[in-house]
């Protein structure tokens, strides 16, 4: 595990560069491109080890049931490390002028893993699965605009158009197999009379066309896939790969020390610190676009004023709460949207200052010694939260530096199954600590738009914040044509979010990878991830590895 | 008699598990930490009957389980007996093994403690099985974790067997086991070492020992004869309070060793909210437990003809 071939690592590096290359210069070189690690011979290809985990085992295989973060299946489009759309299983596309009507056209030389070409059939097919209702498909609404479903139709065998009832910036994305979106294509003939798709074959035996094949599952401890050869940007860099699962991280990381394994992502700040002073071992990081945040209850009496808002994020020196919480290379989010184009460089900033958050409650009103109060209301209330590993943490330090300026805050921790109920569907708290964000298109609109009275009971803004402006800017953002139309209105409503101080922003999601040396070719996904150990790596089949 | 305790384990289990907050639809659909859709949430909840009034679903449930039909998972979608059958052969065997070694360990030295007893012998297991029963099993587990599987890296740190064993796969499978077994085992042995030795301390001072002695058999037939064969009677009924306590224990040891076992996957089942998984797990479970004292009823019929008779 020590000692590695010092030619392989340099090749393995030189591949890594080449896909760096190709995702500026477009899609022709992909297709030229071979992974260098892999030899000739099959057998000399390594195989490659990496943690599981109970919660990141895909229910079943079938992405018209639940996420498979497995490197199984395509989407039509994929995003670049800029967020950019860049051609998947469609080579290219056009959008009409309108921004109604998408065409597709389709890569001729993909087949699936059991050798069937991948035609538009397959695509209409998966996308009239997405929206079938008898099929229990929790994406059905990401194909559902404005009350009105998206038509697709098969033009040849290779092209298929996409029909909009009104445009929407971020369809594009939601044609990718991206995190959140999982629009994996999938064999028309392996699926087509199925009644009942939850208790499909293919469920537990799945066919993509993705760099890997499945081999076998143990139910929750092991999944095996192999190589695909005919993945249509290049034969894959290891013939086979491993994910076990592990109860915890001490065993994940003792199991990554002893060798057993190759990948394992790392939270804890202690662990990621005994990794990175492992002798043969690496991290890696990156920033995503998920922030952890407290979120206010905008009708509780005394949440409900701004200034009470605006001190509390004032009085939390947030930064090094977060670095001592939560990691010290973690960083600290200001706005909903933190990182790419859709970030707005100018959110109102709550920097830390004791003296400002008392001198902006006096102002309001609220005085006294020890807990401020203000016609008999004390400045007290509630935080909800989950166990979700630095959050109990990040709260005690809160509730420290708030009463540091009168204010008195409670911690109620839930269960993680009793916190979704409690707050998005009872909307029973009086401010909560979740992470926010998305997967690939910066949509914030259902987080902040005002909701509808009396719609479901579930909720994506169960703290009902409401800005007549922010629903003017999101509504205009969601349909705008052009980025930089999107840009703009986006950015509008995050300076008027942030100046209501309608949240409290903590720390961004870290990735924290760990890697053995012996894993090379790999590329992080830049702020694009997936939440998950899968997502690690931007382009799967390039990964080599010296493991035998 | 095990049949109307079934019906009220189950209708018990389904009240509580579903008077707990949670909603499996909501869990399953919120993958990491994005949110599913409400309406797409509230179609599914539609589609699996989970709107219906409680009453309803219980006997809907009820129907088919009379049938030997527990339904399906929410979350994987596949037949809750089926995924039960899976996981049943690791919770047998680990509980089995201990069973055996605690039962077996526990009856000798708790004999020998009674025999030889204020002796060192005497006190050390009196110390052992104090300290034994204040230890909490979690605890126990993870210091044998951290000491034995990382450590010295001498046995693994969880799992019922790796991926591509180095030596043959007995071995590896057999150093899987030793860790949970000797927890298990430990937390049951020191129980039959308590029981077996007041009860054979209760032997020995019997009338029909002291006769024996005083006809002057040999202190060896004496032993084994008059006071152990009869001081085994009232250890019997532990037998099916061993077995509840091991089924309700593997909730603690399979999670903590990863076990891929019904009680490690009937735990992950609650947190998922996964209801027919969650009814079916606690089925089996009390299932275990009436046959273990039904098991512990018919060997004292069969040790003790007294009862036999009676009846």
């Amino acid at each position: 595990m020590l000692s590695k071939p010092v030619s392989r690592r340099s090749v393995l590096q030189g591949g890594a560069a080449a896909v760096g290359a190709t995702a500026l210069g477009g899609v022709t070189s992909v297709q030229l491109l071979k992974p260098q690690g892999a030899a000739a011979q099959d057998d000399e290809r390594g195989i490659l080890i990496m943690r599981g985990g109970v919660s990141q085992f895909p229910p079943t295989f079938n992405p018209l049931l639940n996420d498979v973060r497995v490197w199984l299946y395509d989407g039509l489009v994929r995003f670049d490390t800029d967020v950019n759309p860049i051609p998947d299983l469609a080579e290219s596309w056009e959008i009409s002028e309108d921004g109604l009507v998408y065409t597709f056209h389709l890569r001729q030389d993909v087949v699936f893993h059991d050798g069937t070409p991948m035609t538009a059939a397959d695509v209409v097919f998966t996308a009239e699965k997405t929206l079938d209702e008898g099929v229990k498909s929790p994406y059905r609404s990401k194909f559902i605009i404005d009350g009105q479903p998206v038509v697709w139709e098969q033009v040849d065998d290779f092209t298929v158009t996409a029909t909009l009832p009104q445009p929407s910036g971020s369809f594009l994305s939601k044609t990718s197999r991206a995190d959140e979106v999982f629009f994996c294509i999938l064999p028309k003939h392996l699926l087509e009379g199925v009644e009942d798709m939850t208790q499909a074959e293919f469920n537990q035996n799945p066919v993509g066309t993705g760099p890997f094949k499945f081999v076998s599952y143990e139910t929750d401890q092991q999944l095996v896939m192999e190589a695909n050869d005919d993945y249509y940007q290049g034969r894959p860099g290891v013939k086979e790969v491993v994910r076990l699962n592990f109860p915890n991280e001490q065993s994940a990381l003792a199991a990554l020390q002893a060798g057993d394994i190759d990948v394992a992502s790392l939270r804890e700040a202690g662990n990621v610190k005994t990794a990175e002073e492992t002798e043969g071992l690496s991290v890696q990081r990156y920033d995503s676009n998920w922030v952890f945040a407290g979120r206010f209850k905008m009708d509780h009496p005394v949440l409900s004023d701004q200034a009470v808002r605006a001190a509390i994020s004032h009085a939390v020196d947030r930064e090094n709460l977060v670095k001592a919480a939560v990691s010290p290379t973690a960083s600290t989010g200001n706005s909903p949207i933190n990182i790419g184009w859709a970030a707005s460089p100018d959110v109102t900033v709550y920097e830390y200052d004791p003296e400002k958050a008392k001198a902006i409650l006096d102002e309001a009103g609220w005085t006294g010694d020890g807990i401020r109060e203000k016609d008999g209301q004390r400045l007290s209330f509630t935080v909800t939260l989950y166990p979700d590993y630095a959050a109990p943490d990040l709260a005690a330090g809160m509730q420290q530096l708030l009463q540091l300026v009168g204010i008195e805050m409670n911690i109620n921790q839930l269960e993680a199954a009793s916190f979704e109920t409690e707050v998005y569907q009872n909307q029973n708290f009086d401010m909560y600590l979740d992470w926010q964000g998305f997967g690939v298109d910066p949509d914030i609109a259902s987080r902040w738009i005002t909701n509808d009275a009396g719609t479901g009971t579930y909720l994506d803004n169960p703290s009902n914040y409401s800005n007549p402006d922010v629903d003017v800017a999101l509504t205009a953002a969601s349909t705008a044509l052009t980025q930089d139309e999107r840009q703009q209105y986006l950015w509008e409503a995050q300076n008027l979010i942030t100046a209501d101080a309608a949240a409290i922003w903590l720390q961004l999601w870290e990735a924290q990878i760990a890697l053995d040396d012996a894993i090379g070719g790999y590329e992080t996904p830049g702020t694009t991830a997936d939440m998950d150990n899968t997502g690690i790596f931007r382009e799967p089949w390039m990964i080599t590895s010296t493991r035998g | 008699m095990v049949i109307p305790t079934l019906f009220f384990v189950s209708l018990i289990s389904f009240a509580i598990i579903r008077a707990a907050p949670g909603d499996p639809v909501r869990m399953y659909t919120s993958s990491g930490m994005s949110k599913a859709d409400a309406e797409d949430v509230e179609r599914i909840r539609e589609n699996l009957g989970l709107n219906d009034p409680l009453p309803v679903q219980y006997v809907r449930w009820l129907e088919q389980a009379v049938q030997g039909n527990l339904g399906y998972s929410i979350v994987s979608h596949r037949p809750v007996t089926e995924l039960i059958a899976e996981k049943l052969p690791a919770s047998l065997s680990l509980m089995g093994i201990s069973l055996v070694l605690s039962m077996t360990l526990g009856i000798l030295i708790g004999s020998i403690a009674a025999v030889k007893r204020y002796s060192l012998f005497d006190y050390a297991t009196t110390i052992f099985a104090f300290l034994g029963s204040s230890l909490p099993s979690f605890w126990l587990s993870m210091i044998l974790i951290w000491f034995f599987a990382v450590r010295l890296g001498w046995l693994p740190t969880g799992q019922m067997h790796s991926f591509r064993p180095s030596g043959p796969v007995w071995l590896d499978t057999a150093k899987h086991f030793v860790l949970p077994v000797i927890v298990t085992s430990y937390v049951g042995l020191i129980v039959w070492v308590r029981y077996q030795r007041s009860s054979m301390i209760e032997a020995l001072n019997q009338d029909y020992v002291r006769t024996a002695r005083a006809k002057g058999l040999n202190s060896k037939a004496v032993l084994y004869r008059h006071a152990w064969r009869n001081s085994l009677v009232p250890i019997v009924t532990l037998f099916g309070f061993s077995i509840a306590n091991l089924v309700a224990g593997s909730y603690v040891i399979e999670y903590v060793f990863s076990w891929p076992g019904m009680a490690n996957f009937g735990f992950d089942a609650i947190l998922k909210r996964d209801y027919p998984v969650i009814m079916g797990v606690t089925l089996v479970s009390s299932i275990f437990i009436i046959t273990g004292n039904l098991i512990a009823d018919i060997c004292y019929m069969f040790i003790n003809p007294q009862i036999r008779n009676s009846r």
